[in-house]
């Protein structure tokens, strides 16, 4: 499947922010930790709105946008639904404190939000679930959707907590941590089963063409983000948090693009070794 | 019902016929109020087609609004070649067009002037009339010594008709046999429904082709694998298994074949009543008639002919002879070509060939259908007659489910007016092939009288619908003899390579565009092909180009003051049984079928009145009357020192479904089709050679180089490829190219070495080539 | 297979004899010309199967047109977020041209690859059966013109139709594409008697 860079672009900012939202809020919640929710808003809204200018550049008539929620059935239309409130939300918890202060019904401001942001996650990956690409028709994609952003929201939390002199939770540092595990191992089970998804589409991550974003993940997916994370966690490093978000964003996007290409449509007639062929 | 039928928007359908090609299905044109031809679809009502229509048909208002084809009279300023045309009107083009030839004539003589064709669009006998009418010689410069010249001739010869073509009876067969042939793709007309129709209710079918890709190849009971040139092997191998096992019709042999004629041993000339009898008749041929235990001519009814006569006699002239039947000189012929034997020559395995034969002659009725697989071959004559007698000996002559005769094939010939008296002493051929079948002209001659200007000079050349800088052998050496002219004029829908080296370009109506009568390839019928639209700009039918040319030229010869005119003409002298006005309102009309469908009334209309296995016509030009195993003049077994450089044997014209011939490359939805040329060949040639899919490579050969992209394939021998031809024009919509100087063009690379002897046929679908990787680039 | 259709409603579907189908192109170019299809965009193409094997007795080849499946639970419905992908009551599957914004979601949901972009009209488009057609008792041009007569579309829910003939004439060919994702096309396909073996074991047909 040829490579949807709008789409590569916007779901890696999305699972960045919302996943740096929800982490830092659950962060709070579980640590007591002190991170400015309104900050963390706003950085998520920077993530989500270029994230959704990439997605209307993907639309071919983008005049045409406010057709998006008609199909409630649609995993597109429900994202489409989600995000405006999901905007407001974030956009009062980013106000929060700076234009006015709603003081205890915070919390329940932020729930909301956080809750907004799972479920816009959620609707993105069960839309990459289809069963007309053997490479996706597969539960691994929305495990794979929220374990990425839980990991890059994790790193980002850590970065925030570092740049305002914020000690590192060791709740925070063990999320991180299993996150960054979890989500490589899952990746890497994902890349093995493309290997046998059969209908004629058996994809080997690493040869070609899908070699380049397959060592590109490598490189900054897990020893960037696993260097990085060290260096966050070991050093008390905002440098290193940083370059792990960076690394971890990059690899993210890698990914994507790794998993767009190995999307390849079930054969009409995966029984033959061959392709169908337009020859006359 | 009449054939235009108003719609109620102020529209109109026109029923009519396509002329894409020559199978003229029946159609209806949809014409706006305004009078644009809207859309095409096929006639139900044209009991060849049902309706059907392939690509080209349904892509006709296309073809007529495409903005590239010509539309008014140009004519050449400057160099030939150079591209510089001035506009001008008919009236001057004829008039400058009459006194270019007027004054040729006058210098050289009328034999200067060739006329011809390509394809052509239905007017061959035009195209011969207008030679004839010159008084001189008629040089059909034209392609029929390798379309139709050699199916049609040797039919005739040895039935009196041709039924191997449009004759062949799909409907009906319990057996259907393509050989060198995909009338699936040319002539979906009535081929492809009706084989559908046969196979659900069980015919068998046999595919001889080199081509795995046949589209009923896969679908055979019997895919023949020959090597391209060797079906004399094969066709022998399959009388062999057809006479040794007995698979014959013995009745059909024996009283409507000259199989039990006696000939002598040795000189294989008849055995006639002069011989026998003192004062006898010369022409009479004899039989042995068991009735009497005596000789009878071949021609007496009720004669109980023996088969397998064999005897020495006393001539009248006392000397003693040994005769035999001509029946037993096939069996011995037959005798040398097991299916083991053949098996090393054509590369089908001996049990494939033993079992398509008996498969064939065991049908309760079976049609073979042949074309230019086996035609455009240099022992050609050898194939057809040999496939010509496995119809007959099999019975599957006027048979239903077999080959049937059709009258339109019998009435052609004599449109195009009385040979000229000159025109055995003019006729220009050579050594390596005589032509003196066909009696025209050898095209590689004509081709070197206008280079050398010997036997002399051939200074003007007429074509309308031709493009033989596309159509003939040798491309280079064509074009470097149509540089030597005084005179070229082109009539085409397009500005074909050859209208570019042209004096005068005329623009071509299209079919949409003309009236005229469509028969040829029509079966029973003969069809009012009615014009839908007006003509757009200055385009003239080919007809009334002829027409008006010729009547300035010898109205003795074309009398005819309008179209019209000279249809009726036609129609009379076809014995259509119908007018112009009649046709043209009805559409269809049945014609008279010919008599030999009741051949045991008639007989056939051959020299002898009986089916011709062996063609004394041809044995009076000093030709073996019985086709030998020949070889190709040019293959892996003749040549075996060209073959050594150049071991692929190439076939090239395989067609399209979407083209016809070098046409319609500009059409983009088509073009999107097929957009480049790509030459075939094995994967494990491939493999050798190091070369990819889609990589563009060198074909070459003793004649030429070109270039095409390589599409290796499972399904032809690795001994062998196929190479396209018509490959020149681009689609500038697409932005895809053009083929300028013949660099993709087939026919640089085929032979003008060797010619079929009767036929002048060039070996096109057996030429030696190589494929080369293209390095470096 | 369990329809949820009142059998009194109509389902407009289409068979195909791989049997018969030549690779000749009709249909692609009748397509074309009937709904003025633009250059680049294909919603009707004959595909080829091969030839694949040994010369010259042991190859298999088929041609393979592929269209809309019209399918009777459609992914490209399930997932289009604009509803500009219908479903007619008689069965057919539309594209609204004036409500699809180009997100091509359905062009990856669709397993048949049915449809495609048209880069002029930044719309997804697609075959419709030539529903304006059939609405008025007529073949789809594909199927009128087929040189081969492979294809017969009509009401799969009229035992009297052509097309049930044919589908009841060949209960043993029938064949739909990808069963198991659930889709339940009504281009159903006659599978090829010969030059198909590998197709044919894979789906436990001799």
């Amino acid at each position: 499947m040829q490579i949807h860079w709008p789409l590569v672009i916007s779901t890696t900012c999305q699972r960045v922010g919302l996943g740096m939202y929800l982490c830092a809020l659950l962060i709070n919640w579980t640590s007591g930790t002190a991170l400015p929710m309104n900050v963390v808003s706003l950085a998520a809204i920077v993530f989500l709105g270029i994230g959704g200018v990439a997605s209307v550049f993907h639309l071919q008539s983008p005049s045409r946008f406010f057709n998006a929620f008609s199909n409630l059935g649609s995993h597109l239309t429900q994202e489409a639904l989600i995000t405006p409130f999901l905007g407001i939300a974030l956009l009062a918890c980013g106000l929060n404190g700076f234009l006015f202060d709603i003081g205890a019904a915070s919390f329940a401001l932020e729930a909301a939000a956080g809750a907004l942001a799972l479920a816009f996650l959620v609707c993105t990956g069960l839309a990459y679930q289809m069963r007309s690409r053997p490479a996706w028709n597969t539960k691994f994609i929305i495990v794979l959707f929220l374990l990425t952003a839980a990991e890059a929201g994790s790193v980002a939390t850590m970065a925030a907590c570092l740049g305002l002199g914020i000690a590192i939770p060791d709740t925070l540092a063990a999320t991180t941590i299993t996150c960054f595990v979890l989500c490589a191992l899952t990746q890497i089970a994902y890349t093995r089963r493309m290997r046998s998804v059969g209908y004629g589409v058996n994809v080997h991550a690493a040869e070609r063409p899908y070699r380049t974003p397959y060592i590109a993940w490598i490189a900054s997916g897990i020893v960037g983000t696993g260097a990085g994370i060290s260096l966050a966690l070991l050093l008390s490093s905002f440098e290193g948090a940083a370059f792990a978000l960076a690394a971890s964003a990059l690899g993210i996007a890698s990914w994507t693009v790794l998993f767009f290409k190995g999307a390849l449509k079930a054969k009409m007639l995966p029984m033959y070794p061959v392709d169908l062929n337009l020859d006359i | 019902m009449p054939s235009i039928i108003p719609l109620p928007d102020g529209g109109k359908i026109v029923k009519t016929n396509c002329f894409e090609c020559h199978a003229k299905c029946g159609v209806l044109c949809e014409v706006d109020k305004n009078g644009t031809l809207v859309g095409v679809k096929g006639n139900p009502d044209d009991p060849r087609n049902e309706g059907r229509m392939c690509a080209k048909g349904l892509s006709a208002p296309k073809i007529l609004y495409d903005p590239e084809r010509l539309r008014v009279p140009l004519r050449r300023i400057g160099e030939r070649g150079c591209g510089q045309w001035e506009e001008i009107s008919w009236d001057e083009a004829l008039d400058w067009l009459v006194e270019r030839i007027q004054t040729l004539t006058e210098t050289y003589g009328a034999e200067t002037i060739a006329y011809g064709q390509g394809t052509g669009r239905g007017t061959n006998q035009w195209t011969k009339r207008a030679g004839n009418s010159g008084g001189r010689v008629h040089h059909s410069l034209a392609p029929g010594n390798i379309c139709l010249g050699p199916m049609m001739v040797q039919s005739m010869i040895q039935f009196g008709m041709l039924p191997i073509y449009d004759g062949c009876d799909f409907d009906h067969a319990d057996c259907i046999v393509f050989w060198g042939c995909n009338s699936m793709w040319t002539e979906a007309t009535y081929t492809s429904g009706q084989i559908g129709r046969s196979r659900d209710r069980g015919a068998k079918l046999i595919v001889i082709d080199p081509l795995f890709e046949h589209p009923l190849a896969a679908k055979a009971d019997h895919f023949v694998g020959v090597r391209p040139g060797s079906d004399t092997y094969l066709a022998y191998a399959w009388i062999n298994v057809i006479i040794n096992e007995r698979l014959y019709d013995r009745d059909f042999v024996a009283h409507h074949t000259n199989a039990p004629m006696l000939i002598i041993e040795g000189s294989n000339a008849p055995l006639t009543e002069a011989h026998v009898t003192p004062g006898g008749n010369k022409r009479t041929m004899l039989v042995w008639d068991r009735k009497t235990n005596g000789f009878a001519p071949l021609n007496e009814r009720g004669a109980d002919e023996d088969l397998e006569y064999r005897g020495t006699l006393t001539l009248a002239d006392g000397s003693s002879v040994k005769v035999k039947t001509v029946w037993l000189e096939l069996k011995e012929r037959a005798d040398a070509w097991t299916p083991e034997a053949a098996s090393e020559r054509c590369w089908v395995s001996p049990e494939r060939i033993r079992e398509s034969a008996r498969t064939y002659a065991s049908a309760p009725s079976a049609t073979i259908n042949v074309f230019q697989g086996v035609e455009e071959q240099t022992n050609c004559r050898d194939t057809l007659q040999l496939i010509n007698i496995i119809i007959a000996i099999t019975g599957n002559l006027e048979r239903v489910g077999g080959n049937l005769s059709m009258p339109f094939w019998n009435h052609m010939m004599p449109l195009g007016g009385r040979d000229p008296k000159t025109q055995k002493e003019l006729v220009l051929v050579d050594e390596r092939a005589s032509g003196d079948l066909i009696g025209t002209s050898n095209p590689s001659v004509v081709f070197e009288a206008m280079r050398t200007g010997k036997p002399y000079p051939v200074k003007g050349y007429i074509s309308v619908q031709g493009n033989p800088l596309s159509w003939s052998e040798n491309t280079a050496l064509v074009k470097e003899s149509l540089m030597h002219l005084d005179l070229l004029v082109v009539m085409d829908y397009y500005l074909s390579p050859t209208c570019e080296l042209a004096d005068l370009v005329l623009p071509s109506a299209h079919w949409t565009e003309r009236d005229y009568i469509a028969d040829e390839v029509c079966c029973e019928w003969v069809f009012g092909q009615q014009k839908a639209v007006e003509p757009l700009y200055e385009r003239k039918s080919d007809v009334w180009f002829w027409r008006t040319l010729g009547h300035r030229l010898n109205p003795e010869w074309w009398p005819w003051e309008t179209d019209e005119e000279l249809f009726d003409w036609q129609l009379a002298q076809t014995h259509a049984g119908v007018t112009w006005a009649e046709l043209k309102d009805k559409w269809i009309h049945q014609l008279p079928r010919p008599a030999s469908r009741n051949f045991e009334e008639n007989g056939f209309l051959t020299q002898s009145g009986r089916v011709e296995l062996y063609t004394p016509v041809s044995f009076f030009k000093h030709r073996d009357p019985l086709p030998t195993a020949s070889e190709p003049k040019e293959s892996v077994y003749s040549t075996p020192d060209i073959a050594k450089e150049y071991p692929l044997t190439g076939v090239t014209g395989r067609r399209y479904p979407i083209y016809y011939h070098s046409a319609y490359r500009g059409i983009p939805h088509l073009r999107e089709i097929v957009p480049e040329p790509q030459v075939i060949f094995h994967t494990s040639l491939a493999k050798k050679l190091g070369i990819e899919r889609d990589e563009w490579v060198w074909i070459e050969s003793p004649t030429g180089r070109i270039t095409m992209k390589a599409r290796p394939s499972d399904g032809v021998d690795p001994r062998v490829c196929f190479i396209p031809h018509g490959w020149w024009q681009s689609c500038p919509a697409l932005g895809l190219p053009g083929y300028p100087d013949g660099c993709a063009n087939a026919n640089m690379l085929t032979s003008d070495r060797a010619y079929n002897e009767e036929f002048l046929t060039p070996g096109l679908r057996s030429t030696l080539c190589r494929i080369v990787k293209k390095e470096g680039e | 297979m369990a329809s949820d259709e009142k059998p009194s409603e109509k389902r407009y579907g289409m068979v195909i004899d791989l049997d018969k189908c030549s690779g000749c192109q009709a249909c692609a170019v009748a397509c074309k010309m009937e709904n003025d299809v633009d250059l680049g965009v294909f919603r009707s193409r004959v595909y080829r199967m091969g030839p694949i094997g040994e010369f010259p007795d042991n190859l298999e080849m088929f041609y393979f047109p592929t269209m809309c499946m019209q399918c009777e639970h459609p992914s490209c419905i399930e997932v289009c977020p604009t509803k500009a992908t219908y479903r007619t009551e008689d069965g057919v599957v539309l594209v609204s041209a004036n409500r699809c914004f180009g997100c091509q979601y359905c062009i990856w949901a669709c397993p048949y690859e049915a449809r495609t972009l048209n880069p002029n009209t930044k719309t997804v488009e697609k075959c419709t059966l030539c529903i304006h057609k059939l609405r008025r008792g007529e073949q789809p041009p594909c199927a009128y013109t087929c040189t081969t007569g492979c294809r017969v579309a009509g009401d799969m829910n009229d035992p009297a139709s052509e097309i049930s003939k044919v589908l009841a004439a060949n209960e043993d060919r029938q064949y739909r594409i990808h069963p198991e994702f659930g889709n339940n096309p009504s281009v159903v396909y006659l599978i090829p008697r010969k030059g198909a073996e590998t197709l044919c074991r894979s789906i436990g047909r001799s």
